[in-house]
């Protein structure tokens, strides 16, 4: 007896290839937007340093603008110098 | 949504996580919560160092910025610990309260810090400008200008 | 005499010697001869200064002597009189005796005959003018009443009324109707003659008498004859009335029934003997009409009715009877009988008030009668008394399902808002309903499917409602809302229709006085709130509901995996206003998701036309959810064939391509599969799983195929929950056991066709529900949902419908 599928509708989680974490400025789960977002995913994406650590834009933007010398662009989890990846 | 909230989300996360999992020698003060901007945390003196068995009470102050500005954390009385960074009016030099704080830190990573700091003291002094520190200081440590020395 | 009037002293010695002769004579005398002979003499010598023993005795005797003369004087003289009057008795009396005699009276004057005088006697023939005359002067009017009256009295105690009871007591008569008629006849013949000396009584009697509260002589007539009437009544007397009446209430007019009724009322006996049955038979003929009509039908106002049918049926009835006796009691009367029917009518009501508040809104009509019966009786605290138990028995036990306590709830709460606008007696009447709700666990699960899913409730549209009054206080939610008003806004705006509460309405809460609050039992204390806030308010906190509305959307959504978003949105707008923005922002991102897969679906299909990786056999569509906004999905490990999994790995790096930075992670035990299994013999079933696939590697599932009958343990075709909640599996499991009773339908419709070739929907239909009857767990299923499933596959290629009748697609 055989079996053909004909279509299959599946059901998916989309993830951020950011190894579950959280986002180190506003602690909150990379899928789920920062808290100045309601709508997670494109509206609230995730940008990545040189150093490869990930954030919310919104959190490292606020960052990067708080810190008015150049040289401390740092990024918050290694303190290497922020470069946008 | 502000500032303002973004901050206290963030605070709140960190309250909850501190009251669920403290790490070891780190206690919230639970009473002290009327005010969500302002903490108060009990650490004790680690093992094996010179403040094995202190009780310290640390206080912080949290502002609208938070976590892109750092606290104000300072020693509460009656007991401030005898510790070359530590001022007697409760004031602390430690550099990530200052110029290395990073939104990534928290409260949780600062009393890590402070009693890591106190645990690598080798000789428990004041500071050598205790006296003149405490006399002309601001009320905020964060407007002291330190100077840091190796640490 | 004279000096009879004197007032008494003891004549003292000074007296007598200071009186004159003359006087001494009559100071001797003393008072009265009974004096003398009571008292005696004077008791003591009169002591006389000076007077010797001589002149003293002297003085006695003179006394004696004075006092001897005085009586002999006195003696005579009365027997000047007695003679006298003897003289004139005999003929005074005969007058007297002649006068009563002309009245009717007899009097035995023998006593007066003493030796002969008999023989005196006058017959003196008078009229009554003359009679009347002497008994004037000799004040013997009363007496004569008297006598009258007692004759009278004798009469009827002995004679008349045994005679018309024991005429009543055949009641055994066929015709009791009849039997009532003569006796009443019989009376009032018996009493004619009486009645016709009334008018000369009435001449007799003086001004000013008053005899039992009577002061007329027919007055007094008529007392007695009651009195009478009622001493001697025997104790089922009732029962021949109750029929003579009820009788005559429905052959209204019977001629004889007037003549009675005329002579009861000249009799004065109308009200005291049939007063209270008449007014039970109306009593009671009022009652059953008001249930014959009532009973049951709710769709139609009977009040107006009833009140015609009062007016025009009773009131004439009694108008008949009474024969006019004067405007002003008629009035009574009817207030009187007006105000049973509204409470009688009331009463039945309150019996059915239950069905009626269920059956809302039909039952409409009915609600408004009972308003304004209320208002005109004084039932309130009755009614809602009768509701609260009957709602107690009937609704809140375990028997009932939650879903049915809500409905009626509803139903309840809008037949109460008809019945008392102000609220008031729904919170009275409910408020036990509201706790027992809390207690059930599925409560809120209900309340959200009612309100978000018009197959389960009509609430939707309610939901809608954002009125001033009640909506928008209870969707406080965020700072963002402003629009809640103050309790006191609404009732000024609307100042021209205020009405104060009824008197039973609790006094306002301080709370409910003071500006809206969130909490939404707030929205409880105020009681013009709407449907939804009322079972919203069943919960002092709004988060259950939007926990629960995640939920269920959830469920939704996965389940069908394609959907009406505009619907579903459309809710989810008005559960905002409700419930507050953020509550409901995860939900927000729900519905984000599904039309979100929706494009990137199409985008990826749309690929294939740019040379972008095939997928081989079948095509994958997705549901792409961001876990964080979603209840937990459970996770379950659950091997996919190989070939599957393949083409899942397709479409996520065709995701990945379309979304840098992320990827797609599969929850494999969910999802829909479209398949055909095809069986041996070259039958194909088409099937579509939803839900749980579990094990499809291989072939894993057995057919038995002679019977017809076709077991699917492992490709399960009921959903088992997807997430923490039980609630969907309830859901989905009603209807895809419609699905699955279809299923097996299809299989014993393909075993027929392929037997017989072509088949007509009755033939089928009645084979079906021949193997029905073998099959055990099977129900039945109506030609119409046959019909229905026959065109579907119709529409689906499977069947052909040629000619009239079905025929298998072949299928090569």
């Amino acid at each position: 007896m055989k079996v053909k599928i004909k279509k299959w509708t599946g059901v998916a989680v989309w993830k951020w290839t950011a190894n579950d974490d959280s986002c180190g400025i506003c602690r909150m789960p990379f899928e789920a937007c920062c808290p100045d977002c309601r709508i997670p995913g494109d509206d609230c994406p995730l940008v990545w340093g040189q150093c490869s650590h990930p954030f919310h834009i919104h959190c490292i933007m606020k960052w990067l603008s708080s810190q008015q010398m150049a040289a401390a662009q740092l990024c918050p989890m290694c303190r290497q110098g922020w470069r946008f990846r | 949504m502000s500032r303002v909230t973004f901050a206290e989300k963030r605070i709140q996360k960190e309250l909850m996580a501190l009251k669920n999992d403290p790490p070891v020698g780190v206690t919230l003060d639970d009473s002290s919560l009327t005010n969500i901007y302002r903490w108060r945390v009990h650490i004790e003196g680690a093992e094996n160092t010179l403040y094995e068995g202190e009780h310290f009470i640390l206080d912080f102050k949290f502002t609208a910025k938070y976590p892109f500005e750092s606290p104000q954390v300072v020693f509460l009385g009656p007991i401030i610990p005898v510790h070359p960074h530590v001022y007697s009016n409760g004031h602390i030099c430690l550099s990530i309260l200052t110029e290395d704080w990073s939104p990534a830190m928290s409260v949780e990573s600062v009393c890590l810090s402070i009693v890591s700091m106190l645990s690598s003291c080798k000789e428990k002094k004041r500071p050598p400008d205790n006296s003149v520190y405490v006399r002309t200081c601001s009320k905020n440590p964060k407007d002291t200008n330190w100077w840091y020395h190796e640490l | 005499m004279e000096n009879m009037a004197q007032p008494r002293r003891n004549v003292t010695s000074e007296d007598i010697v200071s009186a004159h002769e003359s006087e001494r004579e009559s100071l001797l005398d003393g008072g009265d001869d009974d004096d003398f002979f009571l008292k005696g003499p004077a008791p003591n010598p009169i002591p006389l200064a000076g007077a010797t023993k001589l002149s003293q005795v002297k003085l006695q005797v003179e006394e004696v002597t004075n006092v001897m003369r005085e009586n002999v004087s006195k003696l005579f003289e009365r027997g000047d009189r007695l003679e006298e009057l003897q003289g004139t008795i005999p003929k005074n009396m005969h007058r007297l005796k002649a006068a009563c005699e002309c009245l009717g009276f007899h009097f035995d004057l023998s006593w007066m005959d003493e030796g002969g005088t008999s023989k005196r006697t006058e017959s003196v023939i008078l009229n009554e003018e003359e009679a009347l005359q002497i008994l004037k002067s000799f004040n013997f009017e009363e007496a004569i009443l008297n006598e009258f009256m007692e004759d009278v009295s004798m009469k009827l105690h002995n004679t008349v009324i045994p005679k018309f009871w024991k005429l009543l007591e055949l009641q055994e008569a066929s015709e009791p109707f009849a039997v009532f008629c003569d006796a009443v006849h019989e009376l009032s013949s018996s009493l004619r003659g009486v009645l016709a000396r009334v008018p000369l009584m009435e001449r007799l009697r003086p001004e000013k008498w008053t005899k039992c509260g009577q002061t007329t002589v027919l007055g007094l007539l008529k007392l007695h004859l009651k009195t009478e009437l009622k001493s001697q009544r025997p104790l089922h007397y009732k029962n021949l009335l109750i029929q003579f009446y009820s009788r005559a209430f429905k052959i209204f007019h019977h001629r004889r029934e007037i003549g009675v009724n005329q002579e009861l009322k000249v009799l004065g006996l109308l009200e005291c003997l049939v007063g209270d049955v008449l007014t039970s038979i109306v009593h009671e003929t009022i009652q059953n009409h008001v249930q014959a009509t009532c009973k049951g039908s709710f769709d139609v106002s009977h009040v107006d009715g009833l009140e015609k049918w009062l007016r025009k049926v009773v009131l004439d009835w009694f108008t008949i009877i009474l024969g006019n006796p004067g405007d002003t009691f008629l009035e009574t009367l009817e207030a009187r009988l007006l105000q049973f029917l509204f409470e009688t009518y009331t009463h039945t009501r309150m019996e059915q008030l239950f069905t009626i508040v269920i059956e809302f809104p039909e039952s409409q009509p009915a609600l408004e009668d009972l308003k304004e019966c209320l208002e005109k009786t004084n039932l309130r605290t009755q009614l809602i008394q009768s509701l609260k138990a009957a709602l107690q028995t009937r609704l809140l036990h375990p028997g009932v399902n939650t879903a049915d306590i809500l409905t009626a709830y509803i139903s309840a709460i809008k037949a109460l808002r008809v019945l008392d606008p102000s609220g008031v007696m729904l919170e009275l009447a409910c408020g036990p309903v509201r706790e027992y709700l809390k207690t059930r666990e599925d409560t809120v699960k209900r309340i959200v499917l009612c309100l978000t899913d018009e197959y389960y409730g009509d609430l939707t549209e309610e939901l809608g409602k954002v009125d001033g009054s009640g909506g928008t206080r209870a969707a406080g939610g965020t700072q963002g809302n402003k629009g809640s008003h103050e309790p006191m806004e609404v009732r000024v705006g609307d100042w021209q229709h205020w009405m104060p509460d009824p008197w039973d309405a609790a006094p306002p809460s301080i709370q409910s006085l003071l500006p809206a609050s969130e909490n939404p039992s707030d929205v409880y204390k105020n009681r013009s709130a709407d449907i939804v806030s009322m079972l919203i308010g069943i919960y002092e906190t709004k988060d259950k509901f939007v926990t629960e509305y995640r939920t269920i959307l959830a469920n939704r959504i996965l389940r069908l995996l394609s959907f009406e978003s505009k619907k579903e949105t459309r809710y989810l707008e008005l559960l905002k206003l409700r419930f507050g923005e953020s509550l409901l922002h995860n939900c927000e991102v729900m519905l984000k998701d599904v039309a979100d897969s929706k494009r990137i679906n199409a985008f990826i299909h749309g690929l294939k036309e740019y040379g972008m990786p095939e997928f081989p056999s079948y095509p994958v569509e997705s549901m792409i959810v961001s876990d964080q906004f979603w209840p937990t999905i459970r996770e379950e490990k659950l091997e996919l064939p190989a070939s599957v999994k393949e083409h899942l790995d397709i479409y996520t790096k065709a995701f990945e391509m379309l979304k840098g930075n992320r990827t797609l992670h599969w929850k494999t035990q969910l999802g829909i599969v479209h398949m055909d299994l095809e069986l041996e013999g070259g039958r194909t079933i088409n099937l579509m799983g939803k839900g749980l696939i579990r094990e499809v590697n291989g072939d894993k599932f057995i057919l038995v195929e002679d019977g017809y009958r076709e077991e699917k343990p492992n490709l399960s075709l009921t959903t088992t929950s997807e997430d923490d909640d039980e609630a969907n599996g309830y859901m989905a499991s009603a209807s895809d056991q419609h699905q699955e009773k279809l299923q097996v339908y299809w299989t014993y419709i393909m075993g027929m066709l392929t037997n017989i070739e072509s088949l007509t929907l009755e033939k089928m239909h009645s084979m079906l529900r021949m193997f029905t009857l073998q099959g055990p767990q099977l129900e039945e299923c109506t030609q119409a949902e046959l019909r229905e499933f026959l065109d579907q596959k119709v529409r689906n290629h499977e069947l052909m419908f040629v000619n009239g009748s079905y025929r298998l697609v072949k299928k090569g």
